[in-house]
């Protein structure tokens, strides 16, 4: 708690992480996304994606980070332009400074797979069934080198199948899809991928629909693919192991927004977002000898078709207090080695806890959740605030009421969401 | 012609039943979603609407009329609509067209409730024990489903009615052979959809709470593969009407003195340089009937298909 | 491959040739036990004792079914390798005592012209306007495509060619067109016509009941290729094919149309039963002496041999072009080739 005062009080736009991140990261910046929306579905539609930026260098990897519903996936398939026409895109997408968005059909399939590649989750569906690898592979080598040989291309796409692992490349080549299981499948999608040597890799869940015995195989071949071509890699998952081992910095999504991002050491270890602190937490831990209780997050992601103001994790946050419904917070600086943001008005007290200290509120939530998880919340966001003495003055401490926190009078709080038929369902059912 | 529904084309996703469905609450729960989804949409709500009027109609707009079907009046013989007190004009012997288009409606009703009823449940139960029981069962009956499509729909019918005018060719003897003739499609459904869902948790969790087999494929099975049920019943009951006319129309189907929409567009046929409204009218009628029925069974299938609400990530 | 496609074609070959053999014996013995050849004979006035029973005896009708059935089965195949087909059918003879297989010869010719012209162009009409209306989902020419299959779907064959063949009176009457609206070529052509005279009026006689058979059959099958487009336009490979960077139109044609054809041969195959009986329809409203004509004929004269000679003849059909469709189906698709 002793950097707390040191903190810049009034929010920080993200440009400040980036001209910063610049001068410390290496290599140059390939793709920068600037406040990207989305949304889906017209007027009442649903606002998947707001205002996520990010950028990332070459060799560099990125990860993402999130429920499902959070608009990881979206975010990447609005980059490559992949979206429904019915999806409306605002802000930028650049490459090497050229802005993406909005190009047309043409422009724009010159990009992908030559640029900027993808890796997508389900490799049972991704191959087209009625063609054989090999072509599948030789397709993206065509479509933007028109001058090699039907030769040379099938030769390439053998080296490729070679380079992401598959036994018998040269008679491989010649199979379909169903004749591969799923993980040699994915091999395949990551061949496609690197074909054409793409300055990004986005891997969309790479590994998410396979068994654990192949996801390490799998995400050994992405690297390799990564090495190879020496691109920079936005890694998307759920799986924070996965993030741990490839990423150098992440990106933690919710409802739609970054709410941290930093160096992976940084978010990892020192977490000053509730929401990753909880989700750093649900996991099991292999390093403590003795059996420890999960704790996972109560509740469910809200409903994106309509926000309530505040912050969106706020109804599941153990930290949550009246101030939370006020305004979304912004992302701020928060402490770290590298560029560290978070967005959340209560950063400060997190500040100088390991994710283990931090992750306690969620511990002592979780098991009172059944009895009085609305009051219990309320106990223990006191407990926190009451623990830090050195807060900004704006932020008056909360008194330790012990009843439910909507007593205090402003906006009525929502339930703590113990009851899993509560309303605010995720905008995916 | 299509005499019968394509059965590829009612292929109906069954629905991703949700995690609840020990007791097969999904499968309900997912009716009344269905039921929701198709009140909210306008056009299967007008099509229901169209089809429930001119049903109301037919049944009680006789007893109302001043002319009956099988009182002709003759005093206006091939008269147009509008003359003497005719609405839709008369044929050639006086009979009233609108009269007759009333009874005629009635008739094939009554022909597509006895068909659809028959070409359902046999269906039905050959799908569903082919599709239950697999193995020898399957093979026979699958077979045998093999050897009813080998010979096209029509000619079957044909043969029958042409053996048999007085019983087969009359419209519940059509009714009848429609049913017992039409009912291959919904077995194949039927049984691919059982294939699937016999190895689904939910019926494991039924057998081993001891649930005898007529009861998961009564209590779990078919409730599960209801909107195939549905979309075939609907999509039948209006190929019926279609396989009516047709068949009426090359001479084995109702006869007079019966009357129904497809004999009176039949001989409506061979009026038509002359009595030009005796062709147009009836043939119009069918046209809103089937058109209708097609409607209702389009908008059940979009009712039960998911990808309806899908959001994607 | 070609060995599992090898196996495939002869498994599927083999239960063609089983389906169809159940089908004769079924309606060989309905027909057999059902219908009287004789029935035109007793009504004569002045019969002479034992004309019946000798005629009877003649046509073997006192037999045993089992044994008539076996002797109809036994003559039913000849090989005739001189032949381009190399089998001949035998279906007996009829009543008159003249070949069931010539006379269904002549009637096939002339409603297959009708038939295959009619399946090629509904399945051109169902592509095209299918995938159209797929790919532009909601947009107004799906809406006006949709519309018009909706209707097509309702209206009865017949009222459909009978409509349609008014319509070409009505031009022919006031606009000067000659479209031919009964027969299947113009009366006695074949008797003084050259080779070429013949082929054209039998052309010109095609239009009409073509568009008509066409028209009807394609409405369906335009649903499901919309249905089917719309399936793939979905898939997860459609979308890898795009982060590859093929364009759009590309990726429709190539990885969505090759996919969404697949199911379209299932649907043909299951309708081509239906197309038969619409194709006698079709005959009788513009007045054709083809296959329908003589069914009517047949069972009139509740002829056995010419009536199983007929549904034999619509069975192979069926099976046969089921038989195509399969294969079809595994070449088109490799998933199936293994299965």
């Amino acid at each position: 708690m002793t950097h707390a005062g040191q903190l810049p009080a009034e929010p920080v736009s993200v440009e400040f992480v980036s001209s910063a991140a610049r001068e410390g990261a290496a290599g140059e910046v390939l793709l920068t996304v600037d406040d990207l929306n989305v949304w889906f579905g017209g007027r009442n539609g649903v606002h998947a994606v707001r205002g996520v930026s990010y950028e990332v260098r070459r060799g560099e990897t990125l990860g993402i980070v999130g429920e499902s519903g959070s608009g990881k996936s979206v975010t990447s398939m609005a980059v490559m332009g992949l979206l429904d026409k019915t999806a409306r895109v605002t802000g930028s997408v650049q490459f090497k400074g050229s802005e993406l968005l909005g190009l047309k059909d043409r422009g724009m399939s010159a990009v992908r797979g030559k640029k900027i590649a993808m890796i997508f989750q389900d490799p049972m569906t991704s191959l087209d069934p009625v063609y054989k690898i090999g072509q599948q592979i030789v397709e993206t080598l065509r479509v933007h080198d028109k001058d090699i040989s039907r030769k040379a291309a099938r030769e390439r796409a053998i080296d490729l199948l070679k380079i992401v692992g598959i036994p018998n490349p040269a008679d491989r080549v010649d199979n379909y899809p169903h004749e591969f299981s799923g993980g040699m499948r994915q091999r395949v999608v990551i061949a496609i991928a690197m074909a054409n040597n793409p300055d990004v890799i986005i891997a969309d869940e790479p590994t998410t629909a396979l068994d654990v015995t192949v996801q390490a195989t799998v995400l050994e071949a992405i690297k390799a693919a990564q090495q190879e071509t020496g691109a920079a890699l936005v890694l998307i998952t759920h799986d924070l192991g996965v993030i741990a081992g490839m990423a150098e910095r992440v990106m933690v999504m919710y409802a739609g927004r970054a709410v941290e991002f930093g160096g992976v050491d940084d978010v990892f270890y020192r977490p000053r977002m509730p929401y990753t602190v909880g989700l750093l937490n649900s996991l099991p831990r292999l390093d403590v000898a003795e059996k420890e209780r999960l704790t996972p997050i109560l509740g469910t992601p809200p409903s994106l078709q309509n926000l309530p103001p505040g912050c969106p994790f706020g109804p599941r946050c153990p930290m949550h207090v009246a101030e939370c419904n006020a305004a979304e917070p912004e992302l701020r600086t928060v402490d770290g080695t590298m560029p560290h943001v978070a967005a959340c008005i209560r950063a400060e007290e997190l500040i100088g806890q390991d994710r283990y200290e931090a992750g306690q509120v969620f511990e002592a939530t979780s098991a009172d959740a059944g009895l009085a998880g609305e009051l219990a919340a309320g106990a223990l966001a006191a407990d926190v605030s009451g623990a830090s003495p050195d807060e900004p003055a704006d932020e008056p401490p909360e008194p330790p009421v012990l009843g439910p926190p909507s007593g205090l009078g402003s906006p009525p709080v929502p339930h703590p969401p113990t009851d899993p038929t509560a309303p605010g369902h995720g905008a995916h059912e | 012609m299509t005499v019968q529904p394509s059965e590829m084309q009612l292929v109906v996703p069954s629905g991703e039943p949700e995690n609840d469905t020990e007791f097969g609450t999904a499968s309900r729960s997912q009716f009344r979603q269905a039921v929701s989804r198709f009140t909210r949409s306008w056009m299967s709500m007008t099509a229901l609407t169209v089809f429930v009027l001119i049903v109301a109609t037919a049944y009680i707009a006789p007893y109302i009329y001043k002319w009956k079907f099988n009182n002709p009046d003759p005093t206006a013989l091939s008269v147009p609509p509008g003359k003497q007190g005719h609405i839709l004009g008369t044929d050639e012997t006086g009979f009233d067209l609108l009269a007759r288009l009333f009874r005629g409606t009635q008739r094939d009703l009554l022909i597509i409730l006895v068909s659809t009823s028959i070409a359902v449940f046999i269906g039905i139960i050959v799908g569903a024990v082919a599709g239950y029981f697999g193995a020898f069962a399957d093979n026979v009956l699958m077979r045998f489903v093999d050897i009813m499509l080998t010979v096209p729909y029509l000619v079957i019918l044909i043969l029958a009615c042409a053996k048999y005018p007085n019983t087969a060719g009359t419209a519940l003897g059509i009714g009848f052979l429609f049913g017992l003739f039409g009912w291959m499609g919904l077995s194949r459904l039927v049984r691919a959809q059982f294939l699937s869902l016999k190895e689904r948790e939910f019926v494991e969790a039924a057998h081993a709470m001891g649930a005898s087999n007529f009861r998961i494929i009564f209590r779990h099975l078919i409730p599960n593969a209801l909107s195939t049920i549905l979309v075939f019943g609907t999509l039948f009951a209006a190929t019926s009407i279609v396989a009516e006319t047709s068949l009426t129309y090359l001479g084995y189907g109702v006869k007079p003195p019966d009357t129904s929409l497809g004999l009176l567009v039949s001989r409506g046929v061979d009026a038509v340089n002359t009595r030009s409204w005796l062709f147009y009218y009836p043939g119009l009628l069918i046209l809103v009937i089937v058109l209708a029925v097609n409607l209702v069974g389009e908008g059940i299938r979009n009712a039960f298909d998911p990808r309806n609400n899908r959001v994607r990530d | 491959m070609g060995f599992p496609m090898l196996i495939f074609t002869l498994k599927r070959f083999l239960n063609s040739i089983f389906v169809l053999l159940a089908a004769s014996f079924i309606v060989y013995m309905f027909a057999a036990s059902q219908y009287d050849p004789l029935q035109k004979l007793r009504q004569q006035p002045q019969l002479q004792p034992g004309t019946i029973e000798r005629q009877a005896h003649l046509l073997g009708l006192d037999r045993p079914l089992l044994e008539r059935y076996w002797q109809w089965l036994s003559h039913l195949i000849r090989f005739d390798f001189h032949s381009i087909a190399f089998i001949r059918f035998n279906f007996g003879t009829d009543v008159n005592n003249t070949s069931v297989s010539t006379q269904l010869a002549t009637r096939l010719e002339i409603t297959m012209r009708m038939v295959l012209l009619a399946i090629v162009a509904a399945i051109i009409i169902a592509i095209i306007a299918g995938v159209i209306s797929g790919v532009r989902r909601d947009k107004p020419i799906d809406f006006v495509v949709t519309i018009l299959t909706f209707m097509l779907i309702a209206l009865p064959t017949f009222f459909f060619a009978a409509l349609l063949k008014q319509g070409a009176i009505y031009l022919n009457q006031h606009a000067g067109t000659d479209f031919k609206t009964t027969g299947d070529e113009d009366f006695g052509i074949s008797t003084y016509g050259t080779h070429s005279e013949i082929l054209h009026s039998q052309l010109l006689h095609l239009i009409l009941p073509t568009i008509s058979l066409a028209l009807i059959t394609t409405a369906a099958w335009i649903r499901y290729q919309r249905a089917s487009m719309i399936d793939v336009l979905e898939a997860d490979y459609l979308r890898l094919a795009r982060a590859k960077g093929v364009r759009w139109p590309t990726v429709v044609r190539r990885h969505g149309l090759r996919n969404a054809l697949i199911p379209l041969t299932t649907v043909v195959a299951i309708d081509v039963g239906a197309l038969f009986g619409g194709a006698i329809i079709t005959e009788r409203v513009y007045v054709w002496h083809g296959m329908g004509e003589y069914l009517n004929i047949a069972l009139g004269a509740q002829d056995i041999n010419a009536v199983v000679g007929w549904v034999m003849v619509s069975a192979i059909f069926v099976v046969a072009f089921n038989l195509f469709a399969d294969l079809l189906y595994a070449a088109l698709d490799p998933r199936i080739r293994l299965a």
